[in-house]
């Protein structure tokens, strides 16, 4: 594929996947999708930054390190636990509630959806130290799997 | 419908199988998403098909009515993708750092080199 | 119904030795010397408060408390502290106390003693826990805690072989029984349903009429009989004399391996009163008496004879508990608290002679009562308890097993093998409490002038054990009320109104007694034949021991070859022993249960459906049998995508979606593997020997999916999640609230799993290449 319309493409491409990633790691919920797909689109569109512009500059662009993501995905996902565990329900159990908006008559937000973008972080955080970590190739040498 | 796909299945299973079997890692690592593919294909089959229907409940509307596929089974394959890809990703890095210590994939002669190199 | 002072008080008493255990290190260091003393507090304070609580036990107030703890499995923590509680708890904590304080001294030089006393102290948790706890599992548990901590404190030298050949011996023999108690618990739990002690004893006629019973029996009794050395498992107990003499008193003959004879005490009212039971303990029991009274006479070393003294007298318990009747049950709660005395002494005797005189050997040992005078007292008073001569509480207990025997089924019998078995403890007791101090000639390890007195710390436990036995053999009705209290909690009512007397005049009992003297005095004067004829026989490598022994070292063998056989260290045979495996156990299904043909599955079949599942097909065979890596990866991802297009045929769209973006990374995955590190795929020949195996299990695995498949569907789950995911989790996609609401804890799980996966990675190319290194 000629560069030119590679770069094109992976530069037009990134922020749409991103965009997605996230719409199906929220919206999972409600219409196919979720936390898994989420991360893994989100890893493929750094993957595509990572064919078109080279590793440093997807690593760049993650501008987190991908250990550090996953361990905070999970962090994340622990803590969505917790709140119903102050209600005295049981670890995990959903807690949801409405934010009004002033266009609609308000916004379902609750713990499940923060336990996703748990699972999203994570799996991207994964998915990150996977690519990023076979494409060092001759490299391998250097201590630091990022930068 | 499930006639085929378990025959499809027992094909998946005996070429993942195979794969297994060569001295090779990376034929070992092509087995494994094989077998993958297997075991999901499996899980989706053994309760019954639906065609169309996603478990999805239309909105405004408090529970889904029938027919619709099986969601459980969905959930688990759903996972069980994920972790596949995980397990497989983590082969590859071994089999990727072996060769780079050993410059060769297959089984034997890795046993025998990484034991050498000790 | 109790007032609620003594039921947290019975709380705190369930927990102080834990936690005391667990502090014992920091405190041994902050009092150094004076730990002894100080950690005794702690089994003193106990025992005071349990003395204290008989004549509100003797009153009939029976303190019990039960809080939840695991309500699902029908576990409480609870406790009870009813007679036969009280009477082994004083014991418990009352040698506790004096070994503790002679431990101190003991031990005193030893670099690990704070150590020491933290096991020592968790062993007395674990010990009154057993008598507490009210619940069967909660006595498992501390049962097992027993377990452990006698296998750390038999190894405590562990710089020794023999110590830890003992030690690992102890923990097999034991461990094993636990496992057999827990099987034989959880089936009378299951039986009666319920794990409370009390509620068991209360359902008894159900458990002796049900056709379990004799299992239940069987495998209680391989946990009772294991623990109290009862033969043929006795074997662990002599290899137990290599634990610190304070252990030995206190374990190994004065509480924990009367934790079997306990349990089955406690456990008669429910399994008690039946031939078998009767038969079985009787037997074991008597069989154990006497042989361990004759081993004991072919050892020199002191805590040796000691060691099979308690393996006879565990065996008289077990007898007399076998008899089961009231004068039975009577005579085993006073024998038993006799034993306790006498026996804690003499080990605590031996550990002083040994300890200054510089050996164990009786036939290096004499004329010591006038250099070691406290020593040489308390031996004396309690090797005449042993022996049973009057005025001593020894004498009251055997005289009570005598008329037992003869009131009771076994008769005449049963009371000649009890003289005979007391005849050869008569002969120890003079072996251990007599010989080393008697005789004019001074003989020890270290010269005469070096041999003196142990400090107080050593002889005050001795003492004050031995005086008890002297006093209690005086004042027998001091003891009379708790005992009592005891045997009805063992034997029920008609196990009441024990009299305890010192004489009881010219009885066939009393004749019995003499007899035994008699055997005893002569076994002991023809000591050298005897000893002769023993070491001759070689008892103890033959039988139990023998058995033991083989079959260690068959299972050492078997391991060893299952390790060379298994553990070849080829993955490729590895995969052929799992893959075989698995077709093995499918195959095995399917003869025995799936021979029919397949019938009622799904046939129809759409064109475009036929398309992917040909073109799942043609990539999979393409992905095996294509020698270039570029044609096998892409076959997987066209593969992948057929696979997708599957799932959104049937409706699981989230599926369809993760699998596209999933078998993108794998080709990107594979792709860099290539790139970066172009290893070719093997080149390999499609063998047909090799592909046969996957053949038939590929086989295999179609037969059982169209049987399975065939089965009408299963639709509850599907049900409640099609109902239930609007209403509880708020979401219209079911996938996905199953992921993240029903069932989230499994997928916070399986993220973790991923995560850990990802670390792995980092690691990997984190360790830098060894060939590069060398290079450099």
């Amino acid at each position: 594929m000629n560069p030119v319309v590679m770069h094109t493409v992976a530069r037009m491409m990134a922020p749409v996947l991103l965009l997605v990633s996230l719409v199906l790691a929220v919206r999972g919920h409600d219409i196919p999708g979720g936390g898994f797909v989420g991360g893994l689109l989100a890893a493929a569109a750094f993957a595509l930054q990572m064919v078109a512009f080279g590793r440093s500059a997807a690593r760049r662009q993650l501008r987190v390190h991908p250990t550090r993501l996953a361990a905070a995905g999970l962090l994340v996902a622990l803590l969505s636990g917790v709140p119903a565990m102050l209600e005295g329900r049981s670890f995990l159990s959903s807690l949801w509630g409405q934010v009004p908006l002033p266009w609609s008559d308000g916004l379902k937000v609750g713990t499940p959806q923060l336990f996703d973008v748990g699972v999203y972080l994570a799996v991207l955080g994964t998915a990150m130290s996977f690519i990023l970590g076979m494409s060092r190739g001759e490299e391998t040498t250097a201590p630091e799997l990022g930068r | 419908m499930e006639l085929f796909l378990a025959l499809t299945v027992g094909a998946l299973f005996a070429a993942g199988l195979y794969c297994l079997m060569l001295h090779s890692v990376v034929r070992l690592a092509l087995g494994l998403v094989l077998l993958g593919s297997a075991s999901n294909l499996l899980l989706f089959t053994v309760n019954g098909l639906q065609r169309g229907f996603a478990p999805l409940v239309p909105e405004g509307q408090e529970a889904l009515t029938r027919p619709f596929a099986d969601p459980l089974p969905q959930a688990f394959i759903l996972t069980a993708i994920v972790i596949n890809f995980g397990l497989l990703a983590l082969l590859l890095v071994l089999v990727h750092r072996a060769a780079q210590e050993t410059g060769t994939d297959d089984t034997r002669a890795l046993r025998t080199e990484l034991k050498d190199s000790q | 119904m109790a007032c609620w002072a003594p039921v947290m008080a019975l709380c705190i008493a369930f927990f102080v030795p834990f936690i005391v255990a667990a502090l014992a290190v920091p405190i041994t260091r902050l009092f150094k010397s004076w730990a002894g003393w100080v950690l005794a507090l702690c089994p003193a304070g106990l025992a005071v408060w349990f003395g204290a609580q008989v004549p509100a036990g003797v009153r009939g107030e029976v303190p019990s408390l039960t809080l939840s703890w695991m309500p699902d499995l029908g576990i409480d923590f609870a406790l009870r502290l009813d007679g036969l509680s009280l009477l082994m708890a004083l014991l418990i904590t009352g040698l506790g106390t004096l070994v503790v304080i002679y431990a101190g001294r003991y031990l005193v030089h030893h670099e690990v003693l704070g150590r020491f006393y933290g096991w020592l102290l968790l062993f007395m948790a674990g010990m009154l826990g057993i008598v507490l706890a009210d619940n069967t599992l909660l006595l498992f548990i501390c049962w097992e805690v027993t377990t452990f901590s006698s296998f750390i404190l038999i190894g405590f030298e562990h710089k020794e072989d023999a110590a830890r050949e003992s030690a690992q011996r102890a923990l097999l023999i034991t461990a094993l029984g636990g496992q057999s108690l827990l099987v034989g618990l959880l089936l009378l739990g299951d039986l009666v349903g319920t794990l409370s002690i009390s509620g068991t004893i209360a359902a008894a006629d159900t458990v002796r009429g049900s056709p379990r019973y004799l299992a239940i029996l069987l495998l209680v009794l391989g946990g009772a009989f294991t623990k109290s050395a009862q033969m043929p498992f006795h074997t662990w107990l002599p290899g137990a004399m290599t634990a610190p003499t304070p252990v030995s008193a206190y374990l190994h003959s004065a509480t924990m391996v009367k934790a079997g004879v306990f349990l089955l005490a406690r456990l008669s009212p429910v399994l008690g009163g039946t031939p078998s039971w009767q038969n079985i303990l009787t037997v074991v029991g008597t069989v154990t008496m006497v042989l361990g009274a004759l081993l004991a006479l072919g050892h020199t070393d002191l805590k040796l004879v000691l060691a099979y003294a308690t393996v006879s007298v565990l065996g008289a318990l077990v007898m007399l508990l076998g008899q089961g009747t009231p004068a039975a049950i009577q005579a085993m709660v006073t024998f038993l608290t006799a034993h306790a005395l006498y026996k804690g002494t003499l080990f605590l005797v031996a550990g002083s002679v040994d300890h200054e005189t510089g050996t164990r050997d009786v036939t290096r040992l004499g004329g010591l009562r006038k250099h070691l005078p406290m020593t040489a007292a308390a031996a004396a008073a309690a090797a005449l308890s042993m022996m049973g001569l009057p005025p001593l509480f020894g004498f009251v207990g055997k005289e009570l097993i005598y008329e037992a025997c003869l009131k009771g089924p076994g008769g005449w019998p049963l009371a000649v093998g009890a003289m005979v078995g007391f005849g050869g403890m008569v002969a120890a007791a003079l072996r251990v409490g007599v010989q080393p101090f008697a005789g004019r000639t001074f003989r020890a390890a270290k010269p005469e002038s070096e041999v003196h007195e142990a400090p107080p710390s050593m002889w005050v436990g001795p003492a004050l054990l031995a005086a008890a036995g002297l006093v209690l053999g005086l004042v027998p009705w001091a003891i009379q009320p708790l005992l009592a209290m005891a045997a009805v909690d063992i034997g029920g009512s008609q196990a009441g109104g024990l009299e305890l007397t010192l004489w009881h005049g010219v009885t066939p009992a009393l004749g019995l007694s003499a007899g035994s003297l008699v055997l005893g005095g002569g076994l002991f004067a023809l000591r050298q034949p005897v000893l002769k004829g023993l070491r001759a026989l070689n008892l103890s490598s033959h039988g139990p021991e023998h058995f033991y022994q083989a079959s260690l070292s068959g299972l050492l063998k078997l391991s060893s070859w299952m390790t060379r056989v298994l553990q070849t260290g080829s993955l490729h045979q590895y995969i052929v022993v799992t893959i075989a495996t698995f077709g093995g156990l499918l195959a095995l299904a399917v003869v025995l249960r799936l021979r029919d043909w397949p019938r009622g599955v799904s046939m129809d079949v759409l064109p475009y459906e036929v398309v992917v599942l040909v073109g799942i097909l043609v990539s999979a065979v393409l992905a095996v049998v294509s020698r270039s890596a570029l044609t096998s990866i892409l076959a997987l991802g066209a593969l992948g995508l057929a696979e997708a297009l599957l799932y959104v045929f049937f409706g699981a769209p989230d599926l369809a979606m993760t699998q596209v973006v999933v078998q993108t990374l794998t080709v990107i995955l594979f792709a860099l593997v290539f790139a970066r590190f172009p290893v070719q795929p093997h080149e390999h020949r499609f063998r047909w020997w090799t592909a046969a195996l996957p053949l038939a299990v590929g086989g295999l695995v179609t037969w059982t999916l169209l049987h399975v498949a065939a089965v009408p569907t299963h639709t509850r789950l599907a049900d409640f999640y099609a109902a239930q995911s609007v209403p509880g989790g708020k979401g219209l996609n079911i996938v996905n609230v199953i992921l993240v609401d029903f069932r989230a804890l499994d997928t916070l799980g399986e993220t973790a799993v991923l995560a850990t996966s990802g670390l792995g990675v980092y690691l990997l190319f984190r360790t830098r290449s060894r060939r590069k290194k060398r290079q450099v």
